[in-house]
């Protein structure tokens, strides 16, 4: 049997296995509210917290855009190790405050803070602005998993199942799976998902490092393949490695489906502990997609910037058609990458769900109903993104960054709006506006950085300085923090 | 983690300012672009300081973050039918009883 053929064999296993994880998930379900739905009943202990977390955070973008881009790149994409690990360190001011709140107020979205943290004329078109950033965020979050998903099917199965069959065939299958399973088949799922993710990615770099003779041996025929690719660089890319830290560190935190796994957590403890073991994941999971798409330099010579987000894949199907163990360690890599982006675009799903009917339309109703709207609603985003994602043209790294450039004009709302009681609703949508507009308008225009850093990090701090000079000036815009269930004082201050 | 509070809080902020030297340390500002490749365990150079410091932030972010106390408010408990939850949906607090007054 071929790699195609076997490739064919395994997904079909794996898709099916998936569909039993569901039901199950299906049968375990408590009720039909939408804290049962959307968050598991807020039942996560610390190992599955830990594996959802990981199996969410590392999707189709850092097994398939992050070695397209260190393809692109060149050892400069080790940023990538550091901007990840930043967003475990930006959690730090969010979750110590917040997540008390959540459990004081039973958060489901987002929103739901919003809703208990600003009020006045100005909080609903505040939580209005910044429920359509989110779902801006996560359809375009969604998209780039779809992209994922048609580029390793199509790839491994060799064609077999087209690109276009893949994106579509699998979107509808995440679709049962999710509105069947709700958030515990995503959690369940993630932890065999993640370990899969894990030993793939390490077989795949012991490969090459055993095929190339070593990494030197790699760095050196990288550095004679293409010398840019190992060179020290301009302060312009320093510039931008550092923006993207920033980028990374203050966006990420601020995905819906982070903020609802806070949320979902069983207590604080497990949260810290979760949190405590992530910090290193980076280390064995960017790391190791950075240097497998820096070794791709010295095996294939793409000229095509889409087309270098598939090396994984393209080094799956060399790795796999040699036959014996390397054919069913390439599978290992494929279904645990697999895997891994249906269970990110599984929770963006989730996610969109709930944001839509509860933020966007204003359903905070605990009933069955407000579960099947989010539901519904989630279908019809997806239909939509489909038409999108059948579309090549924009690499999943710029996906990435221009989904970020919107989430982190969402800072001063949630990361200072948790410290500071004065900040107030008008200011913070003023703010949230100019940066939005800032952004948007020089990415459109054609000026996605400015010396390096990212249009997005400079229309946020734009954000921030209007949502500050005017929550500290004379009150406009209504009171800062609302008191409504013991925000007065809010936390221990020593807690952050 | 034990310890008095104030030394956990202590200890996280030694940590969390650290860590931000780190990152200042690990973006390549020191060397000149047009520098020849050195190798240092396998890697350029600059490379491998870059991840140095990555495995410093990893460390000293998970100490951080096991002294960090999340504590969830009295009354919360991790069972979605937990009191002042009639309903059974998982929430609860002020945003229950609203939800229980539409």
């Amino acid at each position: 049997m071929d790699f195609g053929t076997t490739g064919l064999v395994v997904l079909g296993l794996f898709l099916a296995t998936l569909m039993g994880v569901a039901e199950l998930a299906r049968r375990a379900k408590r009720d039909a509210s939408p804290a049962d739905h959307f968050l598991a009943g807020r039942s996560l202990g610390p190992f599955v917290l830990f594996l959802t977390l990981y199996a969410t955070a590392y999707s189709g973008n850092s097994l398939l855009g992050y070695p397209g881009s260190a393809y692109r790149q060149g050892f400069a994409f080790v940023m990538s190790t550091g901007f990840m690990m930043s967003i475990i360190v930006v959690f730090h001011a969010l979750v110590p405050r917040l997540r008390p709140l959540a459990m004081q107020h039973g958060f489901v979205t987002p929103g739901d803070y919003l809703r208990v943290r600003f009020e006045g004329p100005f909080s609903r078109a505040l939580r209005l602005a910044i429920a359509v950033l989110m779902t801006l965020a996560l359809a375009n979050f969604l998209l780039a998993q779809l992209k994922a998903m048609g580029q390793v099917v199509e790839i491994v199965t060799a064609g077999r199942v087209s690109y276009a069959a893949g994106v579509i065939g699998l979107a509808f299958l995440i679709l049962v799976y999710e509105t069947r399973g709700g958030m515990r088949a995503v959690a369940w799922t993630d932890a065999a998902q993640g370990i899969a993710m894990l030993l793939g990615l390490s077989a795949l770099l012991g490969w090459l490092l055993l095929e190339a003779g070593g990494l030197e041996s790699i760095t050196r025929s990288v550095a004679a393949r293409r010398p840019t690719a190992v060179a020290v660089p301009s302060m312009r890319v320093c510039l931008n490695w550092f923006s993207t830290i920033v980028l990374m560190g203050l966006a990420s935190v601020l995905y819906p489906q982070a903020i609802q796994r806070v949320f979902a957590a069983e207590s604080g403890r497990a949260l810290s502990r979760s949190f405590a073991a992530m910090t290193f994941m980076p280390l064995v999971t960017t790391l190791v997609v950075t240097l497998i798409g820096v070794a791709a330099i010295a095996r294939f010579e793409i000229d095509e910037a889409v087309a270098a987000d598939g090396v994984v894949p393209m080094l799956l199907a060399d790795w796999g058609a040699r036959g014996g163990p390397g054919t069913a360690a390439a599978l290992v890599v494929f279904v645990g990458a697999l895997s891994a982006i249906m269970s990110t675009a599984d929770s963006c799903l989730l996610s969109l769900g709930s944001l839509l009917s509860r933020d966007l339309l204003g359903r905070t109703s605990s009933d069955a109903g407000a579960t099947a709207l989010g539901k519904r609603l989630a279908a019809v985003l997806l239909v939509a993104v489909i038409p999108v994602a059948l579309a090549r043209e924009l690499t999943l790294w710029r996906l990435i960054e221009l989904k970020m450039e919107l989430l982190i004009q969402c800072v001063p709302a949630f990361l200072i709006a948790l410290h500071w009681r004065r900040l107030a609703a008008g200011p913070v949508l003023a703010g949230l506006v100019a940066g939005t507009f800032f952004s948007v308008g020089l990415t459109l225009a054609g000026w996605p950085r400015l010396g390096g850093v990212h249009v997005g990090v400079v229309g946020c701090i734009v954000n921030v300085v209007v949502a500050v000079a005017f929550s500290a000036g004379p009150s406009i815009g209504g009171r800062g923090a609302s008191t409504a269930g013991g925000w007065r004082g809010g936390p221990p201050a020593d807690r952050v | 983690m034990r310890g008095s509070g104030t030394a956990r809080v202590r200890l996280r902020r030694v940590c969390l300012g650290a860590i931000a030297l780190l990152y200042v340390a690990s973006v390549p500002w020191y060397r000149d672009p047009g520098a020849p490749l050195r190798l240092w365990l396998g890697l350029p150079d600059w490379v491998a300081i870059a991840l140095l410091c990555y495995v410093g932030v990893a460390v000293l972010n998970g100490v951080a973050w096991l002294a960090t106390e999340v504590t969830d408010p009295p009354g919360t408990t991790s069972d979605a039918s937990g009191p002042g939850d009639a309903q059974g949906d998982g929430t609860r607090g002020a945003l229950a009883v609203r939800e229980r007054g539409r």
